[in-house]
């Protein structure tokens, strides 16, 4: 059994892991619970995009939205299937997991009512969750998931592209415009959370070389993309360049108040972290139904093939 | 017929990238053929599946980065499927992408 010094040691050399007995049990433990993470991300924003469906998607876009949905199962089946290989049980990970155990971003959970919410979900959700790629990719010193993730990097590029493409012509019009104005509204906080609380003072994940940057270094880095992307569109984010700290600033408490039932932030009243992980454990409004239709499908296939 | 406009055409649509690989449209082999008449050029493309999620995308790219050129005012597509598209149309320079991208050329 390798020991954590031994570990440590050759990750300070910038070696690279390759197999479940190289690991110690708390690199392991990280490590699984980062792989979820990805995976439940992956494979959560996939009801999501179905749910465009319900909206209307115009018919030129049909295909390409199913494409997308395709590319992040793709990716959920890369990140369970490397759970696999490190003990996990994939079926009882998807279809039997209570529903507040799953770890995606609350995003995932609010419903989606017009075609501007649809565009600003791709336009600004799907950078966020590249970087959470990059940041593995980069980094991670678990060479079988880095390897996995060079395809997945280049098509979550894409579904950025797709996005900005769906935002810059919706912005061409005022309507447009307005209705992109909307749902950034109350999208973007979602968004700024999407990373997580603020970086810890010591972070085992980075010490493991698991991932490269914190999580506010995550947040700067979304910033950077998002700002002056909506700014070139007529957009306005509720955050401003502060050109002495040389970084982002947001102009609202974070976090914040929410009330999901009205997509509306109340930025009067700042909340604690805990307040956040408890509206996070309770899951959203469409995390229940998801969760059904997931587990639906699954019994039906079984009870088809009598299992 | 300007056989420096074609050529010129044929170069341009080196910019004109795959929207899933880092691989121009060319190098993918989607192009099979290109001719420029009184300011029109006549592209005939395929796609690699008759599935493509992308066809408006890459059409939207090779019309946009040919009208950039002088000489070129409107650009006429016309979708062929005759022969399909196999992994035998991709340039050398392609299967070495793809192989660094840990996808089976």
């Amino acid at each position: 059994m390798v020991t954590e010094k031994q570990l440590k040691a050759r990750l300070a050399r910038g070696e690279l892991i390759e197999r479940p007995e190289e690991m110690t049990d708390e690199y392991r433990f990280e490590l699984k619970r980062m792989l979820l993470i990805a995976g439940d991300t992956e494979f959560r924003s996939v009801p999501l995009l179905h749910s465009y469906f319900r909206v209307g998607v115009p018919q030129r876009y049909v295909k390409p939205v199913l494409a997308v949905g395709q590319d992040e199962l793709g990716h959920a089946h890369i990140d369970y299937r490397l759970l696999e290989d490190l003990g996990e049980d994939i079926d009882s990970l998807i279809f039997e997991r209570e529903k507040s155990d799953w770890v995606y971003p609350y995003f995932f959970d609010m419903p989606i009512e017009d075609w501007p919410e649809i565009a600003v979900a791709e336009g600004l959700g799907e950078f966020a969750g590249g970087l959470l790629v990059r940041n593995i990719l980069h980094h991670c010193s678990y060479a079988p998931w880095r390897r996995a993730l060079v395809k997945v990097d280049i098509e979550e590029n894409f579904h950025v592209k797709f996005g900005q493409a769906l935002m810059t012509e919706l912005a061409a019009t005022p309507e447009g415009l307005e209705g992109l104005q909307r749902a950034v509204d109350w999208m973007f906080p979602l968004l700024v959370e999407f990373f997580g609380p603020p970086a810890k003072a010591v972070d085992v994940q980075i010490e493991y070389r698991l991932k490269g940057g914190s999580t506010d270094d995550m947040r700067q880095a979304y910033f950077a993309y998002a700002a002056p992307f909506a700014q070139s569109l007529g957009l306005k984010l509720p955050l401003h360049y502060d050109d002495q700290r040389k970084e982002y600033v947001l102009d609202f408490p974070f976090p914040c108040a929410f009330d999901p039932a009205k997509k509306r932030w109340d930025f009067t009243k700042p909340e604690e972290w805990r307040e956040v992980f408890a509206r996070w454990k309770m899951r959203g409004p469409m995390a229940e139904e998801q969760l059904q239709q997931i587990r639906q499908g699954w019994r039906s296939r079984r009870a088809r093939a009598g299992q | 017929m300007s056989e420096a406009l074609v050529a010129q055409a044929y170069k341009a649509l080196e910019d004109v990238m795959d929207p899933e690989f880092p691989i121009s449209v060319i190098s993918m082999g989607l192009i099979r053929g290109l001719a420029v008449e009184d300011g029109v050029a006549k592209v005939k493309l395929t796609f690699t599946s008759m599935g493509c999620p992308w066809t408006d995308w890459i059409e939207k790219g090779i019309k946009t980065r040919l009208r950039d050129l002088e000489g070129i005012r409107e650009v006429d597509i016309e979708i062929v499927w005759d022969k399909p598209w196999s992994r035998q149309d991709l340039a050398p320079c392609a299967r070495v992408t793809l192989k660094k991208l840990g996808i089976s050329p």
